[in-house]
This record gives structure tokens, C-alpha cells and sequence, in this order.
């Protein structure tokens, strides 16, 4: 449904999107996921036709969407970030409007807008003005924007940005019904987020792909590199730090302060390695107390951390 | 329609109405050979005039850009004319429904008395006529400003400016040397003042209207530039 070959995207110099390339094919669910200025938004809107590529190929449903912008246009239903709306304008009106400018029929107007009404749970804001609307209603219409001419592509930009838990839950429960018909490219920082609607994910980082996948096999690759937890008393947080960094297959450690002369060690562990055996030699050999010492299966979280932040 | 434009037809309508009492007055209290009808457009065309043109164009693609509505509109399935021209159009219609009452104006009077209004129907349609080729003008030049910021501030001294200068640009016909000929006929083939004028008098000269339909035309193709610009520049 979506295919992007080697998209780059330059403004002014700065490169935002570097030769990305990748697929979603119909019915998927994927997120893009990335920090902030990874390039997830230029991306969206190059795919949206908002704005055109520097270089690469973009094509939606197998139209170019530089050079036949309006087929692809039709096809995806694009949700901006922040989604912008006319704020004197009442729920109804602006979609009817949206409606129309995307070339809704008239016979099937009245029905399309009724459906979007329905989905998206606006029958009790229908004559309120855009301004007066909550947040949560606000994405909402937004989302209704991109339904109302049942494309089969939908691109939401961060649609879950800036709504309280509950409506989180909402949105997210709104998507996952969406992925049903149609095929969905989310971008979000949020990573629960991502693996609560999503099946498969594109980590975004520096304006390229750093990993791509499933979210069980991402997490599973990294699965041998997990982590591991320690409780350690009998010498002060840095000596205990410093000796664990000395272990070969300790990565990485983080130290928290406990009550009564504890620390709390945090350490990531080299792929395929086990640093368990180590840590209890080193305990002993040193005559410290020793009140846990776990393995911690690794997160979506730590995973997006170590591709994004190398 | 927007809350703002109920208030510009008001205020609109509120000015002319007042200008019309006083060129009544005026009709009435001079022994001069000018007719009601070109009292009102003088006093009209050099009282607050060119205010109209920001006013009813600064918002049109400027608040767009400055709130991000400009994405959804332009990731809809339309090309960057047909939004150029709707805009366009738009602000045309609401033009000509903001000068529509003030023909009622006309009507009223000579339904009341027996002043004369114009020396014969023709009038009323050049001057309208002119003050609708101004409209056409004058507004595109407004979508001009308005699309090349995202301040609706900075769009409406730009518009302000600019067709303040077409507006008011001929009237250097009068400063003018005698001997630069050409320039002195040029300048009079722009102002606005003399097609003021013509117009009022009966006459519609075809090199004014080719002239605001050409500045109309080359005001809404650097439109579509400056859209074009903004759509590559993002």
C-alpha cells in the first residue's frame, strides 16, 4: 500500500529524512516511532503531499504521490500534528466542508458523515464550536477529517499527543478498531503506545531507519542482551559501581541509593553473555552482602533508547 | 461567515451611509452642476477606500499558515489553483455584497425626492462597474500579501501599502512636467482618479479595464507562485 524507496528530505542544508526506505502493506498496522526530529513528521507529510521530496519515490496504493498527487491524495486520510482546525466553525459544518473539498459525493454525504459521526463518538459536539472543544474531542474530529472520505490508508501523526490517560485509552481503543479496515502508519514517541496498537514498528533516529520489525522480534533480538538487577551492601555506592563495570560482560550500570548501606544496581549485559555467576564471585571475594541479584527481561523501551541514543 | 465579517459589512455600510447623508447635503446645498451620484463615489473613493482591500483579504491565506490549517487543505485532493481561486473568489463575492446595499442607497432617494441622481441609467453601471474591476484588482493584490506571510498584521500594512500605491499612483500625472508626455499620459492611463472620473460621467474606457484585469490576473499568478514557494520551503 505504502512504498518508499530511498526518501530524503533537506531543508535548508539540514538533512531531516536520510534516504529512508520501507513498505507497509495493506491491512498493517505500523508505528513509527523516533524521538523528536528523528523526521517522523516530514515523512508523514511527504506522504500526506503536503510538501515534495528532495529526492527518493514515494507511492501510495501505487500512485507516485509527486506525480499524481491527487490519486494518492484520495487514498490516505492524514491526521497533522496538533491538528489544526477552524476554530469558528462548528463540529458539523467543518466536516461536511472536509466532506465535500475531498470529493465526498453528495448522494453519499449524508450517510459518510453520519458513519464518521458514529465511529468517532462526535454526536454530542455536533453543533458545538471547534474552539469550545476539548482536546480529546479536538483529535477526534481530527480523526473524523481523515475518515470522512473512507480512504483506505491512514496517517496519523502523534495521535494520542497531549490527551489525559482515559482519553489515551479511548484513541488507542478508536485505532485499534480502525486497523480492522484499513492500513495505519502512526508516529508517536510514546512507546507503550506503539505496542499496544501496533504490529510492527519503524524506529526512526537522525532521519533514518535504525531498526525495523515486529515489535516481539525487536524486543526479542535484544531479549540476550537483557538486563540485570543487583542488591549489594558492605562498601560505598562508587567502589561497588566501579568493580561491577570491571565485570566483561557488564555493559553499562546504573546506581541507586537504598536505606541501611544498600545500593540498587542496574546493569545491561553484552549480547549472549550472563553476568549473574560474576557478580556473586565478586560479592564473595570481596566479603560484601548480597540480598538480590535478578535478571530483568528487557523493554521496547531500552531497546528504542540503545538504537536512538548510539 | 465568519464572526469578523459581519462586523466589516457593518462598519461598511455604517461609512457609506454616512458619506451618502453628507453627499446628499452636499447635492443640496450647492448650486454645482454635479450629480448625487458622483458626490458619493468622490467622497467614497478618498474616504477609507482602500481600507476595504486588507480587510477583507489579510486572513485568507496568512492565519492558514500561521495556524497550520494550510495542511489539511492542501493534503486535500486540490490543486493549489482551485484554493488560490476559492479564496479568490470568495473574498469577490463578499465584495460585491458589502457595495450592494449602497445601489438601495440611490433607490431610496429617488423613491423620496426628485433630486437628480445621474444624467442617465448608464451611470450606475460604469461606476459600479469600475468600482467592481478595482475590487478585482485591488483583491488579488490583498491575496498576494496575504500569502506571502504568516502575519495577518504584516498581510494587511502590505496589502494597505501596495494598493494604496496603484490607487494613488496616478494622481503624480498632475506633478509631472508637461514636457515628459509619455509618462504623463501613462500615469493617466493608471489612475485611479481619472477612471474615477470617466466613469462617473458614463464612460468606461477599455484600456481600464484591460489595465485591472491584467494587474487581477498577474497578482493571482504570483499567488500561486508564492503558494508553490511555501508548499516546496516547508
Amino acid at each position: 500500500m505504502i512504498k518508499v524507496e530511498n526518501l530524503t528530505k533537506k531543508y535548508a542544508g539540514v538533512i531531516a529524512v536520510d534516504r529512508v526506505s520501507f513498505e507497509v502493506s495493506s491491512g498493517e498496522v505500523v508505528g513509527f516511532l523516533g524521538p523528536n526530529g528523528a523526521g517522523k513528521t516530514s515523512t508523514m507529510r511527504i506522504l500526506a503531499g503536503f510538501m515534495p521530496a528532495t529526492s527518493g519515490k514515494v507511492t501510495i496504493a501505487g500512485h507516485d504521490v509527486f506525480t499524481e498527487s491527487f490519486q494518492a491524495r484520495r487514498r490516505v486520510g492524514y491526521m497533522p500534528e496538533n491538528v489544526p482546525l477552524y476554530s469558528d466553525m462548528r463540529v458539523f459544518e467543518y466536516l461536511r466542508y472536509r466532506a465535500k473539498l475531498k470529493g465526498v459525493p453528495r448522494r453519499a454525504l449524508d450517510e459518510r458523515l453520519a458513519d464518521v459521526f458514529e465511529q468517532c463518538g462526535l454526536d454530542t459536539v455536533r453543533n458545538r464550536m471547534i474552539g469550545t472543544l476539548s482536546k480529546g474531542y479536538r483529535q477526534r474530529v481530527g480523526i473524523a477529517d481523515a475518515l470522512v472520505h473512507a480512504p483506505d490508508i491512514l496517517i496519523f501523526d502523534e495521535p494520542t499527543i497531549g490527551l489525559d490517560p482515559a482519553q489515551i485509552r479511548q484513541m488507542r481503543e478508536l485505532i485499534r478498531g480502525l486497523g480492522k479496515r484499513h492500513t495505519i502508519l502512526l508516529s508517536t514517541h510514546i512507546l507503550p503506545e506503539v505496542e499496544a496498537t501496533c504490529r510492527r514498528v519503524l524506529i526512526l533516529s537522525k532521519g533514518r531507519i535504525a531498526a525495523a520489525g515486529t515489535v516481539d522480534t525487536l524486543v526479542g533480538g535484544f531479549r540476550a542482551a537483557g538486563g540485570l538487577f543487583t542488591e549489594i551492601a558492605g562498601a560505598d555506592l562508587q567502589t561497588v559501581e566501579k568493580a561491577l563495570r570491571e565485570i566483561q560482560a557488564v555493559r553499562d550500570v546504573e546506581t541507586r541509593e537504598m536505606d541501611g548501606g544498600w545500593g540498587g544496581y542496574t546493569m545491561r549485559v553484552r549480547e549472549g553473555e550472563d553476568a549473574r555467576e560474576a557478580v556473586f564471585e565478586l560479592v564473595k571475594s570481596r566479603g560484601w552482602k548480597l540480598r538480590e541479584l535478578s535478571s530483568r527481561g528487557i523493554s521496547l523501551e531500552d531497546v528504542f533508547l540503545d538504537l536512538t541514543e548510539s | 461567515m465568519a464572526p469578523a465579517s459581519y462586523v466589516i459589512l457593518f462598519l461598511f455600510l455604517l461609512t457609506t451611509g454616512a458619506l451618502y447623508v453628507f453627499a446628499l447635503n452636499a447635492a443640496n446645498n450647492r448650486a454645482m452642476p454635479v450629480s448625487l451620484i458622483e458626490i458619493f463615489f468622490q467622497f467614497v473613493m478618498f474616504f477609507g477606500f482602500v481600507l476595504v482591500f486588507p480587510l477583507l483579504t489579510m486572513r485568507l491565506l496568512a492565519e492558514e499558515f500561521k495556524m497550520g490549517t494550510i495542511e489539511p487543505l492542501m493534503t486535500a485532493p486540490v490543486s493549489d489553483w482551485a484554493m488560490v481561486l476559492s479564496k479568490y473568489v470568495a473574498a469577490l463575492v463578499f465584495y460585491i455584497f458589502l457595495w450592494a446595499p449602497t445601489a438601495l442607497y440611490f433607490t431610496i432617494t429617488r423613491w423620496v425626492s426628485n433630486v437628480t441622481i445621474a444624467e442617465s441609467s448608464g451611470v450606475y453601471w460604469t461606476a459600479y462597474g469600475l468600482v467592481f474591476m478595482m475590487g478585482m484588482a485591488y483583491l488579488a493584490v490583498g491575496l498576494l500579501t496575504s500569502a506571502l506571510t504568516s502575519s495577518q498584521v504584516l498581510a494587511a500594512i502590505g496589502s494597505f501599502s501596495l494598493v494604496s500605491i496603484l490607487f494613488y499612483f496616478g494622481l503624480l500625472a498632475g506633478i509631472t512636467s508637461p514636457q515628459l508626455t509619455f509618462f504623463r499620459d501613462l500615469l493617466s492611463y493608471v489612475s485611479a482618479a481619472e477612471h474615477m472620473n470617466d466613469s462617473l460621467r458614463g464612460i468606461l474606457h477599455l484600456r481600464a479595464v484591460v489595465y485591472y484585469l491584467s494587474v487581477a490576473l498577474f497578482a493571482l499568478a504570483l499567488t500561486h507562485r508564492a503558494v508553490q514557494y511555501r508548499r516546496w520551503r516547508l
